[in-house]
């Protein structure tokens, strides 16, 4: 089994085979010669800005119909109505939504021959009448 | 430090930094070359600085094995979309891995290499090799010094283990 020195002897050796590859400084530098006038960071910025600021208003100009609404529904809740509210309009619902006022009847309609009541010949002023 | 002692420092460093890059590109020479070149690139347009916490050889060699690391990083993502996008064609490969004309020596000591772990390979080279502290190819390879040891302890006795029955032979 190979010993430490034996181990670094081998690695001495390879590495005087990489140096023989390892090709002239110059021609790495050269290769890698920074670019003249890199852009700064500044100009990369202000890119970007300019880039965010255009995607905005695109964004804006979309039509607010072609979004997707799903937080913010159009129609209130208060003014919502269903489909079926007309089957809670019964006929007479005026009669059940007011409280009625003793002579103030509403006039009987469709009774042909009926007795037409007039105000003053209601209840109220019928009691008054037999009033000493 | 200025850009010609920075020239100086580099160039002085430059056949050590080829076989650490070779090293860290798993002995491929063009990649090698590729990496080295952008770390230069990267030092001398001030995108890496050396601020003098280690000796620039150590930092330098920090910066070859992070250029190597985000090169390959680019290349697998790049592979992984290409194989999705275009499914069945083949990908461009980087090269064959096998070095340049070595001796008998230095290729067993390849293949022996080739079968440990990266982390150990590192850490060989860099005491072996480039004739490092363990302390020091702790701070090139970014880990703590703990860590190198256990790496260097374990690559060296299976590098051993794997050149021992290739002598009797």
């Amino acid at each position: 089994m190979p010993n430490d020195r034996d181990l670094r002897e081998r690695f001495a050796e390879l590495r005087r085979e990489d140096q023989a590859h390892a090709g002239e400084f110059s021609s790495f530098l050269r290769r890698a010669r920074p670019r003249a006038n890199p852009l700064p960071l500044s100009a990369w910025v202000a890119a970007a800005a300019g880039l965010a600021v255009m995607i905005a208003v695109v964004v804006m100009s979309i039509p607010r119909s072609g979004r997707r609404n799903i937080g913010s529904p159009e129609i209130s809740i208060t003014e919502w109505k269903s489909s079926t509210d007309f089957l809670l309009r019964t006929p007479g619902l005026e009669l059940l939504r007011t409280v009625p006022r003793i002579g103030d009847w509403p006039a009987p309609t469709g009774s042909k021959g009926g007795r037409q009541q007039s105000p003053a010949s209601g209840p109220a002023n019928r009691k008054k009448e037999h009033l000493p | 430090m200025e850009a010609t002692d920075l020239q100086r420092e580099l160039e002085l460093l430059h056949a050590d930094s080829f076989g650490w890059a070779l090293s860290c590109c798993r002995r491929r020479k063009d990649e090698a070359e590729e990496v080295l070149q952008t770390a230069y690139i990267k030092v001398l347009e001030g995108r890496a600085k050396f601020e003098g916490r280690s000796s620039f050889r150590t930092w330098f060699f920090g910066v070859i094995r992070r250029t190597a690391s985000e090169r390959r990083r680019r290349r697998w993502l790049r592979d992984t979309l290409l194989t999705r996008w275009f499914a069945g064609q083949p990908l461009r490969s980087s090269g064959p891995a096998v070095p340049p004309e070595t001796g008998a020596d230095s290729s067993l000591l390849h293949s022996a290499l080739s079968r440990l772990p990266e982390r150990q390979q590192q850490v060989l080279h860099l005491v072996y090799y480039q004739d490092l502290t363990v302390e020091e190819a702790a701070g090139a390879l970014g880990v703590s010094l703990g860590t190198a040891r256990t790496h260097f302890d374990r690559g060296k006795r299976r590098l051993r283990q794997l050149l021992a029955p290739q002598e009797v032979r």
